[in-house]
This record gives C-alpha cells, structure tokens and sequence, in this order.
C-alpha cells in the first residue's frame, strides 16, 4: 500500500484528532513507516483512508528525530543520524512523500479489532457469532458497526471450553481375533479382571480377593 | 400485560419442596411440574441456561481477576448482559425486547470489574479534598445508575457519576497496602494521580461515541 505523508512545519495535531474523532479510530496508535531499513515513528495519528496524512515536524524533532532544511529539500535523520527520509517542498508550502509499507494494512486492521475485542469484553466476552449478529441485525441500541472475525480469546477458552462431541469415528473394531483385546479392572469386594475379545465379545474373567 | 405463569417446571431440590412455596403454587394457580430425581435432562432448558450464565461469570471475573466473592454480583450482570443477547428461538429481537417491546440500549455498558472513579458529592467532602473515589465496577443499577464496590471501606456505593477506565482492574495483590486504616486518603494503583484517569476516560469515552 502506497500512501502520501505530507510533513507540515506546524502543529496540525488538533484538526488530526478532530478528524479521528469522525472517522473509526479512537485512540492514538503506534506506527510503524518502514523505510529501507527499520525506522519506527511512535504515536502517529494515522488514518489510512485519508489521501494524506499529515506529520508534524516539531514532533518528530521531540521524538529524537534531525530535520535538516536545505534550500528546497527536506532530509529527516533519526538519532542515529541515517538518513530516513528526503523530499522536496510542493507549492503549497508543505513537504510530500510517498511512504510505502505493509504495515499500514495491519494497523488499520487492528483499529476495528480494538473495537470488537472491547464489545467482547463488555458483553461479558459473549462469542463472536452473536456479536456479530447483534451488529449486523441491528438488535439493540448504541452497538457500533462491527466486522467480527472468528478469534481465540484466552480467558474464553479458561472458562467455557468443554469436551467435544464423542463422533461415531471410535476406534475400530478388530476383524481377526485376538487383534484388539479390551481389558478393564473392575472393582467391588472382589477384584475382577475383565478382558473382552473384540470380534466376539468373549469374555475373560479372573477374580481375586 | 396481564400474563401469569401456568407450568412451573423445577428439579426436585430442597428449595422448590417446601410447603409453603407450594401453597403460594396453588394460591396463584401455576402448577408445579417436579421432574424426576436424579433427572436434569428432563430440566434442560434451565439447565442449559445456568451453564451459558456461569461462563460468562467465569470470563467476566477472570478477566479483571476478581476474588470469587463477587460471583453473586457477576451473576446478576451476566443476566443482565444475556437479556440484550441474540438467542436461537428470538430472530429478530433480543429477550428485553421480546420481553418489554421496547428496543434495548447498550450505551451503558463497561467491562466487568473495571476501575471506575466515583465523583464523591459536595455534601459529603470538603473544599480542598479529592473530588473522586477509586472503586470497581461490579453491575448496574435498574434506574441507569453503576454499582460500585470500594474495596478499601468494603462498601458497596450506587452512583451515576462514574469515569470508567477499563483497561485497568483492581491491583489486589496489594491489598493490604490499600486497607491500611491509618490512611485516609486512597492510593491509586500505578501511582496514577486523577488527571490521567480523565485521561483514559476520554479514549474510552471516544469508544462509546463511535
């Protein structure tokens, strides 16, 4: 996925957030703009539906980040000092880059999953299968639209699992005799050995005190 | 609505066979089927029921790491959470609604068992003192109110005035730090003062709009 970042001089933090505020995501969330080799911008508001997101410079210089500004180029250093970043200034008085990384598909995954795990939680980890058909059919008031995915939540396994369903596939029975030999012992006052001769059910019994 | 019950199925447990509850049967004309003993299958419905509803107890406590002493309150918010849940037999509405007519809300709900800071009123304070108390979040109140446990005066409070923030759950490990009696004011658990539990209610709050 391709997307533009536009790096701004100024703060444009607010009218992010107001942004954010209509669009789904609701909290700030870690990024990662992979570049070449491995560079993570912590924090960025980031919406992947947007044409351009927007970065501030004074940020970045606060997160360790080295701008140098030279007659109508941009280079972004990270404290390291390597390169991270370099683009020319647009006419709009803004510096445009093209920033391509996998990543952005994930986290703009993880912002939806946020909200279902969260109704998950709310709905006293209610399975997935009705959540989403509380969503989808509209059942009650105040429950956002949300895309469930078949997921394992840990605590849901802790206390609801129970034993699967005993299929009629159980081990064969023997074709030849004395191929399978079931045995059990069986305990009253006496002991009692059983032995079961599968294909005949002969049984075999030795008793003893 | 003017219904009454007519059967009344029940095992045969030492709760259903006094001779009061049944002449208050016969009184009221519901007729109390008892199923066999040592038969739950023939009570598979309420059966099937108790085994959805004490999962769900389970997670929600597990989840905040709740002692099982809440499990009385967890029961009764699991009921609750259950009633504006789809079932099998409902298509198109969930129980509140098949039961009320009335589309339920879930604008209220919070996780079970999350930190909740209740605003403590004016009367009950003075000027310089902290305007919030630290509390879980154990259930819900019939007229839209919270149910809030205070774990250090072991007191349950009803407030409508609550921030949630329900990432965090009681740390309990340390209680014997928090039920100190010497100390009068409360400690929050990650030395958190009140302006960041604010904080997390506005990410929180976002949710709900959303």
């Amino acid at each position: 996925m391709v997307s533009q970042l536009v790096l701004l001089i100024n703060h444009m933090v607010l009218s992010i957030k107001l942004l954010l505020r209509n669009k789904q995501a609701h909290t700030q969330h870690v990024l990662l703009f992979i570049l070449g080799g491995k560079v993570i911008i912590e924090d960025v508001f980031y919406v992947p539906d947007m044409k351009c997101n927007l970065m501030s410079i004074c940020q970045l210089v606060e997160k360790g980040f080295s701008v140098s500004m030279e007659g109508e180029s941009l280079q972004l250093f990270d404290s390291k000092k390597n390169l991270v970043l370099k683009s020319t200034l647009s006419k709009n008085r803004t510096y445009r880059c093209n920033i391509s990384s996998d990543k952005m598909m994930c986290m703009s995954a993880t912002i939806s999953e946020d909200a279902e795990a969260l109704w998950h939680l709310r709905y006293g980890h209610l399975n997935f299968r009705s959540l989403s058909e509380l969503s989808s059919k509209d059942l009650v008031h105040g429950l956002p639209k949300l895309n469930v995915k078949k997921s394992i939540c840990e605590i849901c396994v802790k206390s609801n699992q129970s034993r699967l369903q005993f299929v009629s596939d159980a081990p064969k029975r023997a074709s030849e005799a004395l191929q399978v030999v079931h045995s059990d012992i069986c305990g009253l006052l006496r002991y009692l050995l059983l032995v079961v001769v599968s294909t005949s059910l002969l049984l075999l019994m030795n008793s003893q005190e | 609505m003017k219904k009454s019950i007519k059967i009344l199925r029940t095992d045969g447990g030492g709760d259903y066979t006094s001779k009061e509850f049944e002449a208050f049967c016969t009184n009221h004309g519901v007729v109390h089927e008892v199923t066999a003993p040592y038969t739950p299958q023939h009570n598979g419905l309420a059966e099937r029921r108790n085994m959805t509803l004490l999962n769900m107890t389970r997670s929600m406590l597990k989840q905040k790491n709740l002692p099982h002493k809440f499990w009385g309150e967890a029961v009764t918010t699991a009921a609750y959470i259950l009633n504006k849940c789809p079932t099998k037999k409902l298509k198109l509405k969930v129980p509140k609604e098949a039961w009320c007519g009335r589309k339920p809300s879930v604008k209220n709900f919070w996780v079970f068992g999350s930190l909740c800071y209740k605003h403590v009123p004016d009367a009950r304070r003075s000027k310089l003192e902290d305007k919030s108390e630290m509390m879980i979040l154990i259930g819900y109140h019939p007229t839209g109110a919270y149910k809030l446990y205070n774990p250090v005066t072991q007191k349950v409070h009803i407030s409508r005035d609550v921030i949630v923030n329900e990432a965090e759950k009681w740390k309990w490990e340390s209680e014997s730090e928090y039920s100190c009696e010497t100390k009068k004011s409360y400690i929050y658990p990650d030395s958190s003062d009140e302006s960041e539990g604010e904080e997390d209610h506005e990410q929180t709050g976002t949710c709900q709009i959303d």
